[in-house]
């Protein structure tokens, strides 16, 4: 049996769908499962040095460029990993992880945080780092601990998950060197603001490799200032899907923890609606209204007259919203609260005057509205609609909305349950 | 919560906090442990004994706890594997664990996580054994007056198994004390708290959510890899309910205690003061931590910030399909212009 592959040896159960820990009928659902199922699903925790090692010879992903479709990555390397990141504040961190491949599967064991000091924009491996990795992962295998490293992980604090040139330049040379080899990026603040861990798992394409043009991955809300580095070396890489697991024992223990747990859930209030996360919040508005900026004077002839009409309102309304934030801001400042805050009402200040200059601007020039638009439209070639410059827009604001939302219904909850004298 | 009231307290009246990062540790490594065993086991795994009652919990895991603390807190973060000494464990030497190596790791873990310490170790089992302060006393060579945090792995399963509502955490957490009766050290049950980083929570969340099952490959569901963000509320307010139902169960339970009281019923005598002395004291908390969290009009001007957002995003996306309109009108416009012209 221990030959065979796990992924062949047990059928897969039924995937039931399991909402969150509510109901009892959910908890005798999943008591059952972990009882029945609790050596197939510690399975997964097995690692076999020879199967590996074989695995390591054949290089099944040699000839494929996308052979590995997806990652699963195990509670205690995602917890790991999320809190390395967080640590590293607004400097990127990087670490390394620890694990096996199963067919075309990359399964995450453990993960392991390396001493390399990240500036701003980048990470980079030093030569210091490389001794570090080789201490550490002799001193685990002498625990009895034999899982190769499959791949690196490093945060992009607040700018999403994707993959910047140096990010690729670094893949493709481990990737070469070191296979199977995996890239995964986590971006702490936005998990934060999400509530749920922003994580992407990448690999790249060998060099001179064309890529099949599906537009392959997730859409991702990436800065303007971050973009350009963005849509130079997207076709460099593809996305994996990526999972998550824990073992049967996991499970118990986190059962176990909700019973203290849920007040924290409670108790917890958005980043979005704190003074730390008025920056970032800030941030993501101005950015789609750069970015609604951008797409008007992008894009040309069919869609100009409409577009300044709406990116009119827009920008209009998100400057109102910046300049709105930067009230808050210097409202926190005078009150003491955040030494930087003045500092950074300023800052905004000048972000919001700057977007709400831009959108008065436009208000002079648009003469047209929407049906004047489409007359014109009328005039242009037939060659089938052109895509939307607005619909990415639309997606990052919707994006930023919903983290709005879910701290205002985490919010309103509060409120209607402690505050007995406004629901009165 | 409800631990606190049934550990005695210690002489040395520290805090400890527990995150669970240090939880998931041990029980990686009690699974990675028991897995590799049943594996080398010739024919194990083939049977489908019941589990957490055969072999599973034979062999014990070590590790330290690392952390930092004030004067007062000490809050358990992080954890590290360790290994026993090669002789230990053998009729002749007492158990020990490999201090060089020990000392290793700690470099090691001082050089990415500096403001970490040794605290500690733990080890998995239901009761402090013989072996146990020989082994604690090995880790005093790393660490000042150590902790010392037992997982029952068992427990853990019966615990949920038996659908225990209020159940607690299946560890205990000692520290030691040289009693003057006969001067040898003993342990003292201490106890810990439940803390957790922003992070941290986001992280246990998330993987609270997840299915425990046992397909390794899902390549069915390619779309998993990006939910939608009205899924993502979905969750969150998922998340929220069960939390808010939990709240809930308890105040019932706080209810039903107060009216067996008032209404005298039998094992509610003689009337357990202090905690209707608490309940009070929360009862009267109430409009005060509520009104803290919305000082003034911040509630209010957040709420208007969010429906501020949600507006200008409900016009953005208003406009994005008034332009489609516009394209596609346009479209058919001009293609049946062409067609009327070639008609003629």
């Amino acid at each position: 049996m221990a030959s065979s592959k796990p992924a062949s040896d047990h059928a897969a159960p039924a995937p039931v769908p399991v909402p969150a820990l509510t109901s009892q009928q959910d908890t005798a659902l999943r008591t059952w499962e972990a009882e029945n199922d609790v050596r197939a699903v510690d399975d997964v925790f097995r690692y076999d040095k020879q199967e590996q090692a074989a695995v390591r010879e054949a290089k099944p992903w040699r000839n494929d460029p996308r052979y590995f479709k997806s990652v699963r990555i195990s509670s205690l390397a995602l917890l790991k990993m999320a809190m390395h990141c967080k640590s590293g504040g607004n400097l990127e961190v990087m670490g390394l992880m620890q694990g096996k491949t199963v067919g075309r599967t990359f399964v995450v064991l453990d993960a392991f945080a390396l001493p390399v000091e990240g500036t701003e924009t980048r990470v980079n491996a030093q030569a210091e780092a490389v001794e570090y990795m080789v201490e550490y992962v002799q001193a685990h295998e002498s625990t009895g601990r034999f899982e190769q490293v499959v791949g690196w992980y490093h945060s992009h604090p607040g700018y999403g998950c994707w993959m910047s040139g140096v990010d690729c330049a670094t893949q493709i040379t481990n990737q070469a060197f070191q296979e199977p080899f995996l890239a995964v990026v986590v971006d702490p603040v936005r998990t934060m603001a999400a509530g749920k861990v922003e994580i992407g798992a990448f690999r790249t394409y060998p060099e001179g490799y064309t890529p099949p043009d599906d537009d392959g991955g997730a859409y991702q809300t990436i800065p303007l200032d971050k973009i350009e580095d963005f849509g130079v070396h997207a076709k460099q890489y593809y996305q994996l899907d990526v999972s998550f697991f824990k073992s049967s024992l996991d499970d118990h223990l986190l059962r176990l923890l909700w019973q203290s747990y849920w007040q924290r859930t409670l108790s917890s209030s958005s980043l979005l609606l704190t003074s730390a996360g008025l920056p970032y919040a800030v941030g993501q508005l101005r950015d789609v209204a750069e970015k609604l900026e951008k797409a008007e004077s992008g894009s040309g002839g069919v869609l100009q007259s409409a577009m300044s009409m709406g990116v009119n309102i827009g920008a209009g309304g998100f400057g109102h919203g910046a300049a709105f934030g930067s009230f808050r801001g210097m409202g926190a400042g005078a009150g003491g609260e955040v030494p930087s805050a003045g500092a950074r009402a300023d800052r905004l200040g000048l972000g919001s005057r700057a977007s709400a200059g831009a959108g008065g601007d436009r208000e002079r020039r648009d003469g047209g509205g929407a049906g004047q638009a489409a007359a014109r439209g009328a005039n242009n070639e037939l060659a089938g609609p052109p895509p939307n410059p607005l619909d990415k827009v639309v997606r990052d604001s919707s994006k930023a909305l919903v983290e709005h939302i879910m701290g205002m219904t985490a919010q309103m909850v509060k409120s209607e349950l402690f505050d007995i004298d406004t629901v009165a | 919560m409800a631990p606190s009231t049934a550990t005695p307290t210690t002489t040395t009246g520290l805090a400890y906090l527990l995150h669970p990062l240090v939880l998931l540790h041990v029980s990686d490594a009690h699974t990675r442990t028991t897995v590799a065993g049943s594996s080398s086991a010739p024919g194990a795994g083939a049977v489908g004994s019941a589990p957490g009652a055969s072999g599973i919990g034979s062999s014990r895991v070590f590790g330290l706890l690392l952390g930092s603390g004030t004067s007062r807190i000490i809050s358990l973060e992080n954890a590290v594997e360790i290994k026993l000494a090669k002789e230990s464990g053998n009729a002749s030497a007492a158990m020990a664990f490999d201090v060089p190596f020990m000392k290793q790791k700690i470099e090691l873990m001082k050089k990415v996580f500096p403001k970490l310490d040794v605290v500690g170790w733990y080890a998995t089992g239901s009761e402090p054994s013989k072996d146990d302060m020989a082994l604690h006393r090995c880790i005093t060579e790393v660490a000042e007056s150590p902790v010392f945090l037992l997982m029952d792995v068992d427990d853990a399963r019966n615990k949920t198994r038996s659908g225990a509502a209020t159940a607690a955490l299946p560890v205990k957490l000692f520290e030691t004390e040289v009693h003057a009766s006969d001067g040898a050290a003993h342990f003292v049950p201490a106890s810990v708290e439940l803390e957790s980083s922003e992070a941290e929570r986001v992280a246990v969340d998330e993987v609270s959510r997840v299915a425990l099952s046992a397909s390794t490959a899902n390549g069915a569901d390619g779309a998993a890899g990006a939910p939608s963000s009205s899924d993502q509320l979905q969750s969150h307010l998922h998340t929220v309910r069960s939390a808010t139902s939990m709240l809930q169960d308890n105040v019932e339970q706080l209810l039903a205690f107060v009216r067996g009281v008032q209404q005298r019923q039998g094992p509610l005598e003689p009337k357990d003061h202090k905690a209707l002395r608490d309940i009070a004291a929360m009862l009267r908390q109430l409009p005060a931590s509520a009104a803290a969290s919305n000082t003034g009009d911040e509630f209010v001007r957040d709420a208007e910030d969010v429906a501020l957002v949600a507006q200008l995003t409900a016009l953005t996306t208003g406009v994005a399909r008034l332009v489609d309109v516009g394209a596609k009108s346009g479209l058919a416009y001009g293609a049946l212009g062409g067609a009327t012209a070639l008609g003629r």
